[in-house]
């Protein structure tokens, strides 16, 4: 059987270079015990505000855009102004989540569920952030479609600012702590920025396959 | 192009006259290596970063199987299904059978290094399945049926005129006067027809840029999104992966990620980065019914057990490639290997023997600037020089190679004969580069001469000089 054979032949290559199979057990056990410490490139600042600017500047850095509301009630008028100001037009898909399908909407009409590829604009909640590179994390899950990712050609993501880490580390901890026994989701996606190539005469450009625009909302607080 | 490593130098040699060629490679020193420039210097703890990536993936090979182990289970135990496969025969009919299994008929793909080593889009056809590469670059060279010429750049080789040729060529549905010039009608282009094939495809193939132990998780990283509909959209998603993308956990796949696309791109992290973990659970509105990861071996056990098993920490970011001055000059395809540059010349002998890649090794000056740019140090002069003995070893380096080593060793061990000898050649050469000092042609080494200029020799050698008192 391959899975043997294979593993015969790494011991005895491993082997042959004075490791034993018990070292190895050994040695894998004492790192899990005490794993190196990470180094995190000292960058963004430890409070709240600062962090959320480094995020924003990082995130601008890989062509998204950014803004700011106090409430997740202020929501519709954010957006309603982006669609306006950069004139993106489209159905508006959202994940079917409460925090979303609670909102007043009007005049916007949004729809909640799965992704189609008739969607032009999807509506997603961040589930955490590392500010050092202005990366999103998304879970998939009960009300998080992943595709609904990359199928609209604009993404605009909700980000509570209490989700926002300095480091992905950090994101990773309010992650696990979401997600629990489940961690982690079928699906983790780190986002930074819109979608491109450099695939033609290494000249970059947006949305080849995946979201040609990505706008982040950062809401205050815990926001949901 | 002849594409096989034994063709190395006649492919060079047609490379270095491809002026359309020498156009792309200029760009990509302008893109990658400038871009890689500026954002090192933004991260003071880049090289402290570095030092940690190379020490996970030391410290990962060395307890290879353990963690290969772990992963199986983990996978395992999120509802994953894990195939271990000795070689590329092995792997292509394990994902034929999982193909043919739900009456697969298209199948889209991510980039995958993999799915080149293993050949698997001719398999697939042969086998009446349609393989697409989505990956834009992927998708060009799939159209054309070449190899990549950069293992993350897989086009960079072509201009957006080829481009458009090959898209004329093959979208024969579309209006044939479309305009094509520009990369930004190209890219709309392919955005639209491969859109179509994420949403019919049956199985989306992608391959791993690692493989986290302690979730059973596969990772993939690209800057299109195209790895995400292809493993998002259809029923079945298979991750293709060499035995050493495994690392230990999540802390360790982000300090690699905090390396790999600043060495890779110039970006600070790539637009997307995917971690997979299982398929789709029950409560998920979307994601694949199964989740297949084959394990391949393919050569790579036998890497593990010789001279250069560090080879095998390479995290492919193509850094040793785009700083390569070799690599610069003629490109991938004179390589005629799936893996070129600096970690193919190692890589390729180890995989496929040294027999016909034996002058792989040779393509290189030892400058080591592959190494001062590796974001896990691999020590790649010193694997080449690994190589470059065994080579001289065995038979393989030509007679005359082994004629001329001769003659010289013959004439070393003879004090009078050499000082004879090289006092001859030195006066001669010396007289030939009067002019300005350089060489443009040495009868004998006309081949050696033609693309290159020797320094001319002062005229007299060192033992001569110093008996006749000149000490300064």
């Amino acid at each position: 059987m391959s899975r043997d054979h294979i593993l015969a032949r790494i011991g005895s290559a491993l082997d042959a270079g004075g490791s034993s199979i018990a070292a190895r057990k050994a040695g894998v056990a004492q790192r899990r015990g005490t794993p190196p410490t990470p180094i995190i490139p000292a960058r963004a600042p430890a409070d709240a505000d600062g962090r959320a600017d480094y995020f924003c500047a990082r995130a601008e850095e890989t062509s998204a855009t950014t803004d700011r509301i106090n409430r997740l009630s202020d929501l519709p008028v954010a957006i309603n102004a982006y669609l306006d100001e950069y004139n993106r037009t489209g159905a508006i898909k959202a994940q079917p989540r409460a925090a979303f399908s609670d909102l007043d909407w009007a005049p916007l009409a949004v729809a909640f569920g799965p992704a189609a590829d008739t969607d032009g604009i999807g509506l997603v909640l961040a589930d955490g952030a590392a500010a050092e590179t202005g990366t999103l994390f998304i879970m998939s899950g009960a009300e998080a479609p992943t595709a609904l990712n990359f199928l609209p050609e604009t993404l605009i993501a909700v980000l509570p600012l209490a989700r926002l880490a300095g480091d992905y580390e950090g994101a990773w901890s309010i992650l696990r702590a979401a997600d629990g026994n489940e961690f982690p989701a079928r699906t983790v996606n780190w986002i930074s920025g819109p979608s491109r190539s450099a695939d033609i005469e290494q000249r970059v450009l947006m949305g080849v396959h995946g979201p040609r625009n990505l706008h982040i909302i950062l809401v205050a607080g815990d926001g949901v | 192009m002849n594409l096989a490593a034994k063709n190395f130098p006649a492919n060079a040699r047609a490379a270095l006259g491809d002026a359309q060629l020498q156009e792309a490679l200029e760009r990509l020193r302008g893109g990658f290596v400038e871009g890689r420039r500026q954002v090192v210097a933004k991260l003071p703890e880049f090289d402290a970063l570095r030092g940690r990536a190379a020490e996970i993936r030391r410290h990962t090979l060395a307890h290879l199987d353990q963690y290969l182990v772990q992963f199986e289970e983990r996978a395992t135990a999120a509802g994953g299904t894990v195939h271990w496969c000795r070689d590329a025969g092995e792997a292509r009919a394990t994902i034929l059978e999982i193909c043919q299994a739900m009456d697969a008929r298209l199948v889209t793909k991510g980039k995958s290094m993999i799915g080149e080593e293993i050949e698997i889009n001719d398999y697939l056809e042969a086998h009446n399945i349609e393989p697409v590469e989505t990956d834009l670059g992927e998708y060009i060279i799939q159209l054309r049926r070449e190899l990549p010429s950069h293992i993350i750049a897989p086009a960079t080789h072509l201009s957006k005129e080829q481009v458009a040729e090959s898209f004329q060529e093959h979208h024969t549905d579309l209006d044939p006067v479309r305009p094509l010039a520009e990369p930004e009608a190209l890219l709309a282009e392919a955005r639209t027809l491969l859109r179509q094939k994420f949403l019919a495809a049956d199985v989306g193939i992608t391959g791993a840029n690692f493989l986290i132990a302690e979730t059973g998780t596969s990772v993939i990283v690209t800057n299109e999104g195209n790895g995400d509909l292809t493993q998002t959209l259809p029923r079945v998603h298979i991750v293709i992966a060499s035995l050493e993308k495994v690392v230990p956990n999540l802390d360790d796949a982000a300090t690699l990620l905090r390396v790999l696309a600043r060495s890779a791109t110039g970006q600070e992290i790539s637009a997307y980065t995917t971690f997979s973990t299982g398929p789709k659970r029950d409560a998920d509105m979307d994601g694949p019914n199964a989740y297949h990861v084959i394990l391949l071996d393919n050569g790579r056990t036998d890497i593990l057990a010789g001279d250069n098993a560090e080879i095998l920490g390479c995290i492919r970011c193509g850094a040793c490639l785009n700083h390569c001055p070799v690599y610069g000059a003629i490109g991938g395809h004179a390589y005629g290997t799936v893996y070129p540059g600096p970690m193919g010349s190692v890589l390729t002998p180890a995989l496929n023997g040294l027999a016909g890649a034996h002058h792989l090794p040779q393509a290189s000056s030892l400058c080591g600037r592959c190494e001062e740019v590796c974001p896990v140090r691999l020590p790649l002069p010193k694997m080449l020089r690994n190589l470059r003995f065994q080579a001289a070893e065995t038979s393989a380096p030509g007679g005359v190679a082994r004629l001329l080593v001769a003659l010289w060793a013959f004439a070393a061990r003879r004090p009078w004969l050499y000082r004879f000898g090289a006092g001859i050649s030195l006066a001669w050469l010396s007289a030939r580069g009067r002019k300005d000092g350089l060489l443009r042609s040495i009868p004998g080494l006309r081949t050696w001469t033609s693309r290159r200029d020797f320094p001319a020799p002062e005229g007299r050698t060192f033992m001569s000089q110093w008996k006749s008192g000149r000490r300064s």
